[in-house]
């Protein structure tokens, strides 16, 4: 079977091609999207302007970390891989790779508010809750990827360097935006309990 | 510019894209998932599009080449699909009914079971670049700017994703099983 064998016969078999759901609704689609947003983003003129002001203005809660602790975060390889056909390709899901990331505990715990800037340049940022803590090991549930895996659960495990994993302030049923670099979570990368404003900022950031 | 002005702008440029963009994304989707799943996910992606309007390449005049947007706006689409993907995931292993949740497969199905098992045993970003490039017709390099890969390796990907597609089909016409050899596998 050489390629335009190949490729006809993938032509014939798409299925947006039979598909009977009616055509987009042009003028709703942009609606929807511009109401939809009213919450994350202003007028959308006034944005552009606003946003360097917006971050320094924006009052950051910052997670106390202990100076020494050494956590690691391993992704749970808990994504089920999806084995049939999902409507004949199941393109988009992908195999999640477990990761073991640390945590960066040599700066101090003060830190300049992040910009999608900063943000951008972490391989990892996701938004997660945490299920459990037990000691120094903290579950999260991933609920958003804005970057990096496709893990559905995080363990960041606390070595004790520090001994004292109550700084790390994960609470439970609490729910954080985290990043990572090269395995290292970094204390002024942006880690913080999710706000609105954070989340936003996330988005800004890695919504391509 | 006063206020206004600009954000009429901004508008217009979010129509002609979504004018551009929204019908090849609804396809985009609906080739990877159900109807109601396509239909939630391209609501998100134009959310998605509208929030990073000043990003999208090359969207300044009124007039947009869908050749210039359309690997941009499908790495978003692709990046949303796969939230929604994990969303349902957790949702359906809570209440234990993965296993039953019938997949849902195109009315014509019966003609191609044969291809769409084939392209089930690729692995998913094989599959991706495989996809792409027949249903969404683009070319190594628009697929490397969807999928985050180099357009060389892009390009090595889907030579052997297709020969391991081609090879899939040709065993399944013969009546064989479909599953690979690991002298294949040890190709990847």
């Amino acid at each position: 079977m050489n390629d335009d064998e190949l490729l006809a016969r993938l032509r014939a078999a798409d299925p947006a091609v039979t598909a009977s759901a009616p055509a987009s609704d042009i003028n709703r689609l942009v609606e929807a999207a511009m109401t939809a947003d009213n919450q994350t983003r202003r007028a959308p003129s006034a944005t552009r302007a606003a946003t360097p002001i917006d971050q320094t203005a924006r009052r950051g809660r910052r997670i106390a970390f202990a100076a020494a602790a050494v956590a690691v975060l391993v992704m749970g390889a808990g994504a089920v891989r999806q084995t049939g056909p999902d409507h004949g390709s199941g393109g988009a899901a992908k195999e999640a790779a477990p990761l073991a990331l640390t945590l960066d505990g040599e700066t101090s715990a003060k830190c300049m508010e992040p910009t999608p800037d900063l943000l951008r340049t972490f391989e990892i940022a996701f938004e997660g809750s945490v299920t459990s803590r037990n000691g120094d090991q903290v579950v999260f549930r991933i609920d958003h990827w804005f970057r990096g895996g496709d893990a559905d659960t995080a363990q960041l495990t606390n070595d004790g360097a520090g001994g004292d994993s109550e700084t790390l302030a994960f609470e439970i049923g609490q729910r954080y935006l985290v990043t990572a670099q090269d395995g290292v979570v970094p204390v002024c990368g942006g880690t913080n309990i999710a706000t609105a404003e954070g989340t936003a900022l996330f988005h800004r950031a890695f919504d391509k | 510019m006063t206020e206004e002005e600009a954000s009429k702008q901004l508008r217009a440029r979010f129509e002609a894209l979504v004018h551009a963009a929204a019908e090849p994304l609804r396809k985009f989707l609906l080739r990877r998932t159900d109807a109601d799943t396509a239909e939630d996910v391209l609501a998100e992606t134009l959310l998605v599009l509208w929030r990073r309007i000043d990003d999208v390449p090359l969207a300044s005049g009124r007039l947009i080449d869908p050749d210039d947007v359309l690997p941009w706006c499908y790495g978003v689409a692709r990046g949303c699909l796969a939230n929604a993907q994990r969303a349902l995931r957790r949702r359906a292993r809570l209440t234990e009914r993965l296993a039953r949740v019938p997949q849902s497969v195109p009315a014509n199905s019966t003609d191609h079971s044969d291809l769409y098992g084939a392209l089930s045993m690729l692995r998913a970003l094989d599959r991706e670049v495989v996809l792409l490039w027949a249903w969404e017709e683009l070319a190594p390099r628009q697929i490397a700017q969807v999928t985050g890969l180099s357009p060389n390796a892009v390009s090595i990907r889907l030579h052997r994703a297709k020969k391991r597609l081609a090879t899939q089909l040709r065993r399944k016409s013969n009546g064989v099983g479909g599953h690979e050899t690991s002298e294949e596998r040890s190709v990847r």
